[in-house]
């Protein structure tokens, strides 16, 4: 008799598919975790010769010594969907963060500005795509709100944006890669910093018997 | 039987601290941390230890090289370890941390533990010594004068420098969350614990072949028992050392459970904020789960910033002032009651709330909230702040004030 349900046979068949497609993504992403956790960590330890417990000026200052270019940081208020800026002016890096948010939130978006900033390993030709983009980290917002993100910035700079190669990264959405990368880098390094006075003084003790630097 | 009992114990023991140490390793790879090397590094030389002393292993060695050679090395990698421990108690106190007091410590305590193992190895090598004897090895080879200089000149180091070790350990000062210094002081108690286990185990191998030097045969029996110690010693400095791991995972996990709801409000109509969606795999990275889940929980309060209201706020507090001879939120039977918690919740659920009703409008100008009560919580206070607000999204006095909140936006609409 036809009776046109699925055989028992074939729905174990799907359940098994799916669950092994499950593994499989499962896997894959972590796999791809794995690869940006060691090459923020990368960066971290080998390009900016910082070690666990040093703090965000420490990171601030490295990129500077490392890029050969002061780095500065401001705050300013920026609208809800933006959190953070980085502007590469031609004689100097500029990162703003949103006044509107948390100690801690404060320095993960400044660690995600700064991991925009692209050091002398990544060679000539990432540099010189990074500086002829002027501005990334929009791609799904609309012009309307781009409008509203670029008032934010002191009018030089965006005068500066439209005169010479200045490059404009708005911490909003993660659709680009960039944005994605760097907000990997910060999602990591933010464990290994010393973020205040009492992780300064406990981190090495945390980390021997919790392995964790900071909570 | 003894023996039996010994062998099975040792190999749980070595087996439990390998396993341990390598845990240890693992994270340290990521954090490139020192203490956390020195941590795993430590715990690897006690699973080394175990596996020398076991008597099976002891003569195996022995039949590959010198007969008692592990009676050497298990001496010299208890060094070793009183000697990472020591570096350990060095590094956990900030002003002990410094170059400077850390080159003094080297020039001071290198001399002792190195002059301690060449002279160790110099006398085991001068020593004519015969048969395998585990475990009992200073008290089988007591008329040896080079094996009664070994053993003494392992006695006095370690008496030195485990007193040394346990000194720093008490003087160390823990600031931070309560809970959280108070577990540590008693992994440090324990790792402190373990190091005086080990005097232990030397007072009685001393005892056990000064009896045996001296003519009294029978003492040298309890030399086996001394092994004992160090099987204390060993439990307690795992237990030091391992005791905070498995909670701290758990706690992470829970902390991010009791944020999930917290996140799903704020991020309800932001999605753009959600690095990526995590799969269960991923979910086990518990302190990188923890971090996103905090960082997308911050942001997507941002983005709720334009409905962000003082109204909901102000009902908490209402409610708490004004309720007399009522139970109200904040008194005794309600312990986990947090006012900033409160608010930041109200005023969260509110504007999520708001933001969901298409063409609901934002709160007038002097309605408005610019920061919320919560925004300037220490760094260190951070999560558990959020905890909190997590905690409170569910509390009938939120969810009234709530409710006051759209009352009030109503009756204003229609006036």
């Amino acid at each position: 008799m036809i009776t046109g349900a699925t055989p028992p046979y074939r729905a174990a068949l799907a359940h098994i598919t799916e669950a092994t497609q499950r593994l499989r993504s499962a896997r894959d992403e972590r796999r791809a975790w794995a690869r940006e956790r060691q090459e923020a960590l990368r960066v971290f330890h080998d390009d900016l010769g910082l070690k666990a417990g040093a703090s965000l000026m420490e990171v601030v200052e490295a990129y500077g010594r490392v890029r050969g270019r002061t780095l500065v940081l401001e705050e300013a208020e920026l609208g809800p969907e933006l959190s953070g800026v980085c502007v590469t002016e031609p004689d100097q890096d500029v990162i703003y963060v949103t006044s509107i948010a948390s100690p801690r939130h404060k320095i993960h978006i400044r660690l995600h500005e700064v991991a925009h900033l692209p050091l002398p390993r990544q060679g000539a030709a990432e540099i010189a795509t990074f500086e002829a983009c002027s501005i990334s980290g929009h791609s799904s917002i609309d012009i309307e709100t781009l409008t509203r993100h670029m008032s934010i910035l002191p009018p030089r700079v965006v005068e500066e944006l439209q005169t010479s190669p200045t490059s404009v990264n708005f911490r909003t959405t993660y659709a680009f890669a960039a944005e994605r990368r760097s907000e990997q880098f910060a999602t990591h390094v933010i464990n290994l910093l010393d973020l205040d006075a009492t992780s300064r003084h406990t981190g090495p003790i945390r980390s021997a018997f919790s392995n964790r630097r900071s909570v | 039987m003894w023996i039996d009992a010994v062998t099975v114990i040792n190999m749980i023991i070595a087996t439990a601290t390998g396993t341990l140490g390598i845990g240890k390793a693992m994270s340290a790879r990521h954090e490139k941390e020192l203490t956390l090397w020195l941590t795993s590094s430590v715990l690897l030389f006690a699973a080394a230890i175990f596996l020398l002393a076991t008597p099976v292993v002891y003569r195996a060695v022995g039949a590959i090289t010198s007969p008692n050679l592990s009676g050497l090395l298990v001496p010299v990698a208890t060094l070793a370890c009183v000697a990472h421990a020591h570096w350990l108690t060095q590094l956990w106190q900030p002003d002990r941390r410094t170059q400077v007091a850390l080159r003094r410590a080297a020039m001071i305590w290198g001399p002792v533990y190195g002059g301690a193992i060449v002279l160790m190895v110099g006398l085991y090598a001068t020593a004519d010594l015969g048969p395998a004897a585990p475990l009992r090895f200073a008290a089988a080879y007591a008329h040896v004068p080079q094996v009664v200089a070994f053993q003494l000149v392992y006695t006095v180091a370690l008496i030195t420098t485990v007193v040394a070790t346990v000194r720093q350990c008490r003087a160390l000062a823990l600031p931070g969350r309560p809970d959280f210094a108070g577990e540590l002081k008693k992994s440090v108690g324990f790792f402190a614990l373990a190091l005086g286990f080990d005097l232990v185990n030397v007072a009685i191998t001393l005892t056990a072949m000064i009896g045996v030097a001296t003519g009294h045969a029978g003492l040298g029996d309890i030399a086996e028992t001394a092994w004992l110690a160090t099987i204390c010693s060993c439990i307690a400095a795992n237990w030091g050392l391992g005791r905070m791991v498995v909670p701290t995972l758990l706690e992470e996990f829970r902390d991010d459970r009791v944020l999930e709801p917290l996140w799903k409000t704020v991020t309800d109509g932001a999605p753009g904020v959600i690095l990526a969606p995590r799969s269960w795999w991923n979910r086990l990275n518990t302190r990188v789960t923890l971090g996103r889940r905090i960082t997308e929980v911050r942001d997507g309060e941002k983005h709720l910033s334009p409905w962000w209201s003082v109204v909901p706020g102000l009902a908490v507090e209402y409610q708490v002032t004004n309720q007399e001879g009522r139970r109200v939120p904040g008194d005794q039977q309600d312990q986990a009651w947090d006012l900033v918690a409160a608010k930041d919740a109200a005023t969260l659920l509110y504007a999520a709330q708001l933001r969901r009703r298409i063409g609901a409008p934002t709160p007038q100008q002097g309605e408005r909230l610019m920061k919320l009560p919560g925004m300037d919580v220490s760094i260190s206070e951070e999560r558990a702040h959020l905890v909190r607000v997590a905690r409170h999204l569910t509390h009938p006095t939120v969810l009234q004030a709530v409710k006051l909140a759209h009352a009030k936006a109503a009756s204003t609409m229609q006036g």
